[in-house]
C-alpha cells in the first residue's frame, strides 16, 4: 500500500478542526480582548447556522469537578386524583421556578425515572440548596375592608401592596394555600382568553362561598368588591368578584397571557406541592476540592502521557515517534469531541479518558510488534508495515468491540456517574481505533518512503542474517 | 519458555489469591459504601491538624453509629447511618462550630435506603449483561470454547478483585476497600480490559491454527502466548504506569477507585496469559474434538 493522499488530507483536516475547536476559547479571548488565563467573560459559542448547530465550546465540568450540590428528590404521598408522573412534573416545574428565582447559574432541574427529580446546583452548598428548595410559596386570600393597615399586617405583607387603596386595609379571610387542592390553566369559553381555575377543599369551599357572597353585594370595581391573593408577601391578584362562588371551585380571570396564567396556576398549587418531597440522596462538593481534583487529574494525565511517550520512544525508536504524534493527535481529537458535543466531564469520566489512552497505546503496540516480526522475517520496510497493520487489525477490532460492548451496557443501564465514565471511554476507544488504523498506518507509510528512515536499527530490530 | 506445561502451578497461584478472598467474602462480607447501604458521609477538611478520635468523641454524643477515620493530617471521613434532614443540619452546625472546618475543601453525600437497594441490584445486573453480550460476540468471532475461557478469565479477575477488597475493607478495615459505585465502575473497566487482553492472545492462536503446521495444539497455544508476550507486557506496563501515577496523586475520595483499577488490570494481564489460554488446552484434552 502506498501513502494515500486522500487519507492524509483527511487526517490533516481533522487535526486542524480539532485544534481549532480546542483553541476556540483562546481565539475568542483574543477576539474579545480578554486575558488568556482566568475565567472567560461570556461563554464562547460556535454556531454554524446552516447546519442548525450551536454549541458552547468549553469543557462542561460535572459537579464533582466544579463544586456544588447534587440532589435526587423523591415524591411520595401523591394527592389522590394525580398520577405520580404528573405530580413529578408539577413538582419539578415548581422547584425549577424556585431555583431560577434564586438566581443560581447553570442549575439543572429535571424529572428522572417515575418518581424522582434531579436538582444540580453548581457552587451552592447543601444548606443553601435546602433553603431554596424547601421554600414553600405560601398563598393567602385577603379581603379589603375600610380602615388603615396595622403594624402586624404591614410586617406580614408588602407595605406598598397593603396600602394599595387609601382608606382600606387587607383583612385575612382564613383561606390559605393549604386549602387549595388543585389549580390549572384554563380558557374562558366566552372570551377565549386564558384564565386560571382552582379547587378548594370543603373547609376552604365554605369560607370562599361566604366571602364571595359578601363581596358580590358591593358595587363592582370598588375595593369592597375585590379579593386579594397574596403569595408570600406579594399581591399577585386583585380580582373583582362577579358572582358568588360555591361548590369548591373558582376561576380567576383578568388580563392573563397563557404564560402568566400557567405561572399563577403553578403558584397556586405550589402553596402545597402535589405530594411529599424527600431527599433520596444528596452530595455536596466544596469548590476548592473540585478544582484540586481537576488539577490532580490533569497532572496524572500529563504525567501518564509523558511516561507512555518516553517508553514508546525508547522501546520502539522511530515508530515510537510516530506513535507519540498519533497519540497527541488522539488526545486533541478526543478533547475536541468532548467540547463539541458538550460531554459533561466528571471524575469517573476523566478516569475513563485516561484509561482510553492506555487502549490507544495498545493498538500502536500491537501494530509495532507485528511490524518487528515481519522485519525479522526479512521483509522490506514497506511490506512489513503494511502486513503489520493488516495482521494486527483483527485483534484491535475484536478487543475494542468488546470494550465498546461494556461501554454500551454501562451507558444504557448505569447510574449517572457510570454513564459519564462509559461515554468518555467509548469516545476514547473509537478515536483510538481511528488513530491507530488511519493515522499511525499513514505515518508509517510515509516513513517507509523516506530513504534515511530505512535503517533497521531505527526500528529496534537486528538485520536478519543471510539465510 | 513453557507456560502451558506449568499451567497447574499458575492455576494454583491464582487459587492461592482467590480462595482467601472468597472465604473473606463469605465470612466477613464487604465494607459497603453509603451508596450501597444508605447513610451519610462527610469528608471534612480542616485548616489545621485534627485527630479523628476527637471527632469520633464528638460524633458519639449524637448516637448515630458514626465511624470516623483519619484522611491525612488535616482531614477525616465520617460515615453514619442515614440521618434525617434536621439531624444532618444539627450535626454539621455542631462540627463546624467545634472544629476548624474548611467548607470549600470538604464534601458531603447522603444516600437514602431505597436508592441503595436499586444500585445493588443494578450493579450485579450490569456485570451479568456485559458478560453475556461479550460471550455472544466472542462465540461469533471465535467459537464458544474461546468465549467460555475468556469469561472464566474474566470471572477470575472479578473474584480476585472483590476478594481482595473484602479482605482490605473488612480484615484490614481500610477505607480503601469500600465497595461503592466507583468500585463497580472499576470492576466493569477491568472486565473490559481483561477480555481485551485475552482476545489479543486468542487472535494469535486463531491465526496460528489456520496456518497448517506440525505443532500440536498445546505447542501452538504456547507459541502464541510467547509471540504476544512482548505486547501484553508492554501494554499492561504503560497502563499500569498511568494508574500508579493516578493512584499516588488521587484524593482520598477516589484512591479506592484507582487502586481497584490497578489490582484488576494486573490480574487481567496475569489471567489472560496464565489462565485463559491454558484453560483452552485443558478443555481440549478433556474434549478433543
Amino acid at each position: 500500500m502506498r501513502v494515500d493522499r486522500r487519507l492524509l488530507l483527511l487526517i490533516g483536516v481533522i487535526a486542524l478542526l480539532a485544534l481549532f475547536i480546542d483553541g476556540f476559547a483562546y481565539v475568542y479571548r483574543l477576539a474579545t480582548n480578554q486575558p488568556l488565563t482566568g475565567p472567560i467573560r461570556g461563554v464562547p459559542t460556535l454556531s454554524i447556522p446552516f447546519l442548525g448547530f450551536e454549541q458552547q465550546l468549553y469543557v462542561h465540568k460535572g459537579l464533582d469537578l466544579q463544586g456544588g450540590t447534587h440532589l435526587e428528590l423523591q415524591i411520595t404521598n401523591v394527592k389522590s386524583g394525580t398520577t405520580i408522573s404528573n405530580a413529578r412534573d408539577i413538582a419539578a416545574a415548581i422547584l425549577e421556578r424556585r431555583v431560577n428565582s434564586s438566581g443560581y447559574a447553570e442549575s439543572v432541574v429535571r424529572p428522572e425515572g417515575s418518581d424522582r427529580i434531579i436538582v444540580e446546583l453548581p457552587g451552592v452548598n447543601l444548606e443553601q440548596a435546602k433553603q431554596v428548595l424547601g421554600k414553600t410559596s405560601y398563598l393567602t386570600i385577603w379581603e379589603w375592608v375600610p380602615g388603615t393597615p396595622d403594624a402586624a399586617t404591614l410586617a406580614e405583607l408588602n407595605p406598598t401592596d397593603a396600602k394599595k387603596y387609601t382608606g382600606y386595609k387587607p383583612q385575612f379571610t382564613r383561606i390559605d394555600g393549604s386549602m387549595i387542592t388543585g389549580a390549572s390553566r384554563s380558557t374562558d369559553p366566552n372570551t377565549n382568553l386564558p384564565d386560571v381555575s382552582f379547587s378548594l377543599d370543603s373547609n376552604g369551599s365554605n369560607l370562599f362561598c361566604n366571602l364571595t357572597r359578601d363581596r358580590v353585594s358591593h358595587t363592582t370595581g370598588t375595593p369592597d368588591n375585590k379579593i386579594a391573593i397574596f403569595i408570600d408577601k406579594d399581591l399577585v391578584e386583585d380580582a373583582d368578584v362577579q358572582s358568588e362562588i360555591c361548590g369548591g371551585s373558582g376561576i380567576i380571570t383578568g388580563g392573563f397571557t397563557p404564560a402568566s396564567a400557567q405561572a399563577l396556576a403553578i403558584q397556586l398549587s405550589s402553596g402545597a406541592l402535589p405530594g411529599t418531597i424527600s431527599i433520596a440522596s444528596a452530595s455536596e462538593v466544596g469548590a476548592t476540592l473540585g478544582a484540586t481534583t481537576v488539577k490532580l487529574s490533569l497532572l496524572a494525565g500529563a504525567f501518564g502521557l509523558a511516561i507512555v511517550i518516553l517508553f514508546m520512544l525508547l522501546y520502539y525508536r522511530l515508530p515510537g515517534v510516530v506513535a507519540s504524534l498519533a497519540l497527541l493527535l488522539y488526545a486533541a481529537i478526543a478533547l475536541a469531541i468532548f467540547k463539541l458535543f458538550g460531554v459533561t466531564l466528571t471524575l469517573a469520566g476523566l478516569a475513563g479518558f485516561i484509561l482510553s489512552v492506555g487502549m490507544a497505546v495498545d493498538a500502536n503496540v500491537l501494530i509495532f510488534e507485528r511490524v518487528k516480526e515481519e522485519l525479522r522475517a526479512g521483509r522490506t520496510l514497506g511490506a512489513s508495515m503494511e502486513a503489520g497493520v493488516h495482521r494486527a487489525w483483527p485483534a484491535i477490532r475484536d478487543s475494542n468491540i468488546s470494550t465498546l460492548i461494556t461501554c454500551f451496557v454501562l451507558y444504557f443501564f448505569g447510574a449517572p456517574l457510570i454513564k459519564g465514565f462509559a461515554i468518555t471511554l467509548a469516545i476514547g476507544v473509537l478515536v483510538s481505533m481511528f488513530s491507530a488504523i488511519v493515522t499511525t498506518q499513514q505515518f508509517l507509510q510515509i516513513l517507509a518512503g523516506l530513504r534515511p528512515a530505512r535503517r533497521l536499527a531505527f526500528y529496534g530490530v537486528q538485520a536478519p542474517k543471510a539465510a | 519458555m513453557d507456560i502451558i506445561g506449568r499451567r497447574n502451578w499458575y492455576f494454583l497461584l491464582s487459587l492461592a489469591i482467590i480462595l482467601p478472598g472468597i472465604v473473606s467474602m463469605l465470612v466477613f462480607g464487604f465494607r459497603l459504601g453509603i451508596d450501597f447501604q444508605g447513610g451519610d458521609q462527610y469528608s471534612l477538611a480542616f485548616t489545621q491538624p485534627v485527630q479523628a478520635s476527637a471527632v469520633q468523641k464528638e460524633m458519639d454524643t449524637f448516637n448515630v453509629e458514626a465511624t470516623v477515620q483519619q484522611a491525612g493530617p488535616n482531614g477525616v471521613l465520617i460515615t453514619t447511618k442515614p440521618l434525617g434532614n434536621k439531624q444532618e443540619t444539627t450535626i454539621r452546625a455542631d462540627l463546624t462550630s467545634k472544629f476548624p472546618v474548611d467548607p470549600s475543601k470538604s464534601s458531603y453525600a447522603n444516600v437514602g435506603p431505597t436508592i441503595a437497594r436499586e444500585l445493588v441490584v443494578g450493579a450485579g445486573g450490569l456485570i451479568l449483561i456485559a458478560s453475556i453480550l461479550i460471550v455472544a460476540y466472542l462465540s461469533f468471532r471465535f467459537n464458544y470454547k474461546f468465549a467460555v475461557c475468556a469469561i472464566l478469565a474474566l470471572l477470575h479477575d472479578v473474584f480476585l478483585l472483590t476478594g481482595v477488597y473484602s479482605i482490605l475493607g473488612r480484615v484490614f478495615n481500610s477505607p480503601l476497600g469500600e465497595i461503592n459505585t466507583l468500585f463497580v465502575t472499576a470492576a466493569l473497566t477491568v472486565i473490559g480490559f481483561s477480555v481485551h487482553d485475552t482476545i489479543v492472545i486468542f487472535d494469535r492462536i486463531r491465526e496460528n491454527l489456520r496456518q497448517a503446521s506440525r505443532l500440536t495444539f498445546e505447542q501452538n497455544v504456547n507459541l502464541s502466548i510467547i509471540q504476544s508476550l512482548a505486547r501484553s507486557v508492554n501494554t499492561s506496563m504503560t497502563v499500569i504506569f498511568v494508574l500508579v501515577a493516578l493512584f499516588l496523586i488521587s484524593p482520598p475520595s477516589i484512591k479506592g477507585f484507582t487502586l481497584a483499577l490497578l489490582i484488576g488490570i494486573i490480574s487481567g494481564t496475569y489471567s489472560s496469559i496464565f489462565n485463559a489460554s491454558p484453560l483452552l488446552v485443558v478443555w481440549r484434552r478433556l474434549d478433543p474434538r
